[in-house]
């Protein structure tokens, strides 16, 4: 009966229909992945909007297939370019790019794909394993257990957390803060709404992840003057790849665990795995001073786990709800919107639909890596594109998603101002991951740690799993102190700042937060005030000690912070970080006074001229291609755009109206 | 502002209609949408219950309008459907190209006097009010339970601590409580649990007493069957809250109060108003109005396009399914509401009281 439901799944999946939502899917997932900072969770916000109303098969297999591919086609910038196309290639780079400037870029190529694709096809195995359990675990895992999990996740945040532990902490405080903002979980009662309707309910995720990271990686992308090595990507050096992973294909099994594991423990997400692996590869193997200078075993071991994660990852957000990274609370949304509810019920009556999405995880590894392969060379002309041309897109894009979050002027709002603050903390190194996996488990743990302790109170640790998972978590804190220790010398700035000024600003309008929080909640009942008030406090003490350490710091280092800072030799400034921000400003004004239509296509139309430097009748072009695409949308998913001033006086005809 | 397209289009249609008016027959002036594109507003997102309900009607309101119009459904999603009902409220025109869907928490968000809301639905125009009706069941286990003596169960019941969960006090999710609350249970609710953690809660074991409705209600046959979870009461249907037909064989909420209190009938303000909030799933669960000061003739067509679609047999079978509950049409469905949202003072006093002391909200 198990088979029978596994092949009806297949069967359904093989539909042409869902078969080419399934490639659209793979296919936007390669092109995300090359694009250095898009990755898995700006593509799963900036496609959610497009499968509202669809049934949920080829809604699953144009996410899941997008998802599953992200950590195939980023290693085509790790190998050729140096630049991690997402945080999970971050140690590809490392031999990945040696072998590329040694001539065998083909070769570190395909063994990272036909290692990304065992990983991914064995995150599958283990979902459908857990999905086969999953009665059992969900009748063990109980509240108590669920706070557990959640508390597990915080202390793997801590690993997330950048070089500035203090700094780190702080960044965990402003996500739960954020996370507070909005109707309280048990009471209804509305936190630092201003009174407004937009911040009723708690800030939407998809705004977050597109404001705290697609905009500010788009930063990067200006700012980076890329050294591409022009690769040969020859036949035999591709056959050649091929065959070091199957000789190294224990090592690939191994890091495929290692990839599911760490996936499913919530809170790690993908901004470790690929070092978890690598360090593993390093620690187990033979001749280890070969890594790190081109040997493909330090590209294997990372590209097989981070594919693995994937797999490992839906486990806990699809059996409770608990989603263990921002591209995963992202699906889980999308999981609601197409008519899906983790929990016992998905194993019991919604089952075909589990093996719909495992059948299109594995689907898409194969299927993500066939593409690479056979079309390694056009796709990896996609590295050259030049970024000014690219980044206006992807913003005008960006603000398109957002605003499909609820339709209103507030996500506007709010995308320009989280944008600004996620630009401001990737400028000073605060950690982004942090800020949003505080964000995701703040309600969580709020509701949890409540109804933990209505239903049990402290006799919870009587339950075995419960004192089990403490034991954990309490070993998995010792473990963060002992490997921030040893790698306390990542990516260190690069440039002295000059100034501490505004670093300080930020600093100061962040304190703005938890004070708002403390004041607004502070006559409402204790299950309405308890969370935020805890937040803040929390928030307060690492701000205060960070703020410390900035003032009292005398030369630049991991407290004194700034990544807007550059070479004293150079100069012409790239992109700053204030020209971006103006920019954004500019659409929101632009959008007050002409209308979201008119202001994105003159933003668009604006930056390829002055920014890319395209001719006026290209960039008008690409303008008016870009008002056909949102007219396009608005027709088929009947919406309408904020209008501006001028519609007020003078009446437009569609769609600038 | 945000409006201004509406009211191009609003002022448009009327100048069209008002045209068709001197073209007809001074006598009668007939309603026809013909040509024109209506916005059937859901004031939630896409995939929830209010949505799929509007999903289901649009295509056959098409069909049964008068010149068959084109519709579009347009979600306003935002602040639990406040954000749409203002705007509904406040800017819809009344020329009958805009209609709204609602849900129960629209309506509970005005009664129990959210004050965000600038809307009173009892001025709105419903044409259809759907009920949601549903019932209790326990934990076999930790409650002692059986579901086969009712007046065993009700006093196991009444033995020691109900665990229970709800969503959050402030929404119509509050009947649960006030239900069990009404039969002097030691209850302590947890707030803050979704449906969907709720059942897992009460298969656990975590949580001792649980509420659904009829269309979930009958997917826990199989924890009935294994003897996980048993049935214990309804809360009734229509008015009178007397024996529910699609939970057929099972007690009610005032068979269960009987019980408990030698035969007697509940009585008082506190009862007025757990009434009235029951009676909000329990008659006006899901509507579809029409704005404030719509003409009667248009307000007419909508009441005869809904009788006709729920008269298609095409309708009917995916009602069957997706409608387990009373339906109302026409006055009677501006009757359910009037009479779920139309608390006397006390009864209001009543409720804010219950907010404020067991649940500390003001």
């Amino acid at each position: 009966m198990f088979f029978e439901e596994m092949l009806s799944a297949l069967a359904t999946l093989a539909s042409p229909i869902n078969l080419t939502f399934l490639t659209l899917g793979v296919c936007l997932g390669l092109v995300l992945g090359i694009l250095p900072g898009m990755g898995g969770m700006s593509g799963l916000a900036l496609t959610l909007p497009f499968v509202f109303g669809m049934p949920p098969e080829p809604a699953l297999a144009i996410l899941l297939g997008l998802m599953a591919v992200t950590t195939t086609s980023d290693t085509f910038p790790a190998v050729l370019m140096g630049i991690p196309g997402t945080a999970g290639s971050q140690a590809t780079v490392l031999d990945g790019f040696e072998m590329s400037k040694r001539g065998e870029g083909a070769r570190a190529l395909a063994a990272a794909f036909t290692a990304s694709m065992f990983g991914g096809v064995f995150g599958a195995v283990v979902l459908t394993a857990a999905i086969f359990v999953a009665k059992p675990i969900i009748l063990a895992v109980g509240f108590g257990e669920q706070l557990m999990l959640i508390l597990l996740a915080f202390t793997m945040v801590g690993m997330m957390t950048g070089h500035n532990p203090m700094r780190g902490l702080a960044s965990v405080g402003i996500g739960l803060m954020l996370g507070a903002i909005g109707h309280a979980p048990s009471t209804g009662v509305v936190r630092l709404g201003f009174g407004t309707e937009y911040l009723i309910e708690p800030l939407k995720i998809i705004v977050m992840g597109l404001s705290l990271f697609a905009l500010p990686e788009i930063i990067d992308l200006l700012r980076s003057r890329s050294r591409i090595s022009e690769a040969k990507l020859s036949p035999g050096q591709m056959v050649q790849g091929i065959r070091d992973v199957l000789s190294n294909w224990f090592l690939a099994l191994r890091c495929s665990i290692i990839g599911a594991l760490v996936g499913a423990l919530p809170g790690l997400g993908g901004t470790v795995v690929d070092w978890v692996a690598y360090g593993h590869a390093v620690q187990t193997t033979k001749d280890r001073e070969k890594y790190g200078t081109g040997d493909v075993r330090g590209v294997v071991a990372p590209e097989s786990a981070n594919n693995a994660k994937e797999g490992g990852a839906l486990i806990p957000t699809i059996l409770f709800g608990i989603p263990g990274s921002g591209g995963m609370a992202i699906l889980l949304g999308g999981f609601y919107l197409i008519g899906i509810t983790p929990g016992i019920q998905i194993v019991t009556t919604q089952l075909d639909l589990v093996y719909v999405m495992i059948w299109s995880l594995a689907l898409a590894n194969i299927v993500g890596t066939a593409i690479c392969i056979f079309f390694a060379k056009p796709i990896s002309g996609l590295t050259r594109i030049k970024y000014t041309i690219l980044a206006p897109l992807m913003i005008a894009t960006i603000y398109f998603a957002a605003f499909q979050a609820t339709r209103q002027w507030g996500d506007l709002l709010l995308l320009t101002g989280l944008g600004a603050l996620g630009i401001f903390m990737k400028r000073f190194g605060w950690s982004r991951p942090a800020v949003l996996m505080g964000f995701i488990l703040s309600n969580q743990v709020e509701a949890s740690v409540y109804r933990t302790i209505t239903v049990y109170g402290f006799e919870v640790f009587l339950r075995p799993l419960t004192a089990f998972l403490a034991v954990l978590i309490i070993l998995s804190i010792l473990a963060a102190v002992r490997l921030r220790a040893r790698n306390s010398d990542w990516s260190l700035p690069q440039f002295q700042p000059q100034h501490k000024i505004p670093q300080l600003m930020f600093l100061g309008l962040l304190f703005l937060l938890p004070a708002g929080l403390i004041i607004d909640t502070w006559n409402e009942s204790a299950l309405t005030r308890t969370f935020p008030v805890f937040a803040s406090i929390f928030a307060l003490i690492f701000m205060s000690i960070y703020g410390a350490q900035l003032l009292f710091s005398k030369e630049a280092g991991v407290a004194f912070f700034d990544s807007a800072a550059i070479p004293p030799d150079q100069e012409v400034e790239p992109f700053t970080f204030t020209q971006f921000l103006a920019w954004m400003c500019g659409i929101l004004v632009a959008t007050a006074l002409f209308g979201f239509v008119l202001a994105i296509a003159g933003f668009v139309c604006a930056f390829l001229r002055l920014r890319a430097h395209l001719s006026w009748w290209v960039s008008a072009l690409s303008a008016v291609a870009f008002i056909a695409f949102l007219s396009l949308f608005a027709h088929f998913m009947v919406l309408h755009y904020p209008t501006g001033l001028l519609q007020t006086l003078v009446s437009l005809p569609w769609p600038l109206n | 502002m945000k409006f201004s397209f509406n009211r191009l289009k609003a002022g448009l249609a009327a100048s069209a209609m008002a045209l068709a008016a001197l073209a007809a027959a001074p006598t009668q002036a007939q309603v026809s949408f013909e040509g024109q594109t209506l916005e059937f507003w859901v004031p939630f997102g896409t995939g929830g219950g209010t949505d799929r309900f509007a999903r289901m009607f649009q295509p056959f309101m098409s069909k049964y309008l008068p010149g068959n119009p084109n519709i579009v459904i347009l979600n306003k999603p935002g602040g639990a459907s406040i954000t749409g009902s203002n705007a509904f409220h406040v800017s819809a025109p009344t020329d009958g190209t805009v209609f709204m869907a609602a849900s129960v928490s629209t309506l509970a968000n005005f009664v129990l006097g959210v004050k965000e809301v600038k809307y009173d639905p009892r001025e709105w125009n419903s044409v259809i009010a759907v009920s949601a009706n549903a019932g209790f069941y326990a934990n076999t286990r930790t409650t002692g339970v059986t579901g086969k003596d009712f007046d065993a169960d009700m006093q196991a019941l009444r033995s020691k601590p109900i665990v229970f969960g709800m969503q959050n006090p402030r929404s119509a999710d509050i009947r649960n409580y006030l239900a069990l609350r009404a039969l002097d249970l030691n209850i302590r609710p947890v707030l803050g649990l979704s449906n969907s953690e709720q059942l897992q809660g009460i298969v656990r074991g975590e949580i001792d007493v649980s509420s659904d409705t009829v269309v979930v209600y009958h997917q826990h046959q199989p924890y009935f069957d294994d003897g996980t979870l048993s049935p214990l009461f309804t809360y009734g249907s229509g008015p009178d809250m007397g024996p529910d037909p699609m939970l057929p064989g099972l007690p009610t909420l005032l068979d269960a109060y009987r019980s408990l209190n030698d035969g007697k009938d509940p009585e008082g303000i506190w009862w007025e108003a757990t009434q009235a909030i029951i009676q909000l799933n329990g008659s006006a669960a899901k509507t579809i109005n029409l704005p404030k000061g719509t003409p009667a003739d248009i307000v007419d067509a909508y009441t005869k396009a809904v009788e006709a679609t729920l008269a298609d047999p095409e309708f009917r079978k995916m009602a069957e399914v997706e409608l387990q509950g009373n339906i109302a049409i026409g006055d009677a469905a501006n009757a359910a509401v009037a009479s779920s949202t139309n608390l006397s003072d006390e009864a209001n006093a009543w409720i804010r009281k219950i907010l404020k002391d067991d649940f500390g909200i003001n």
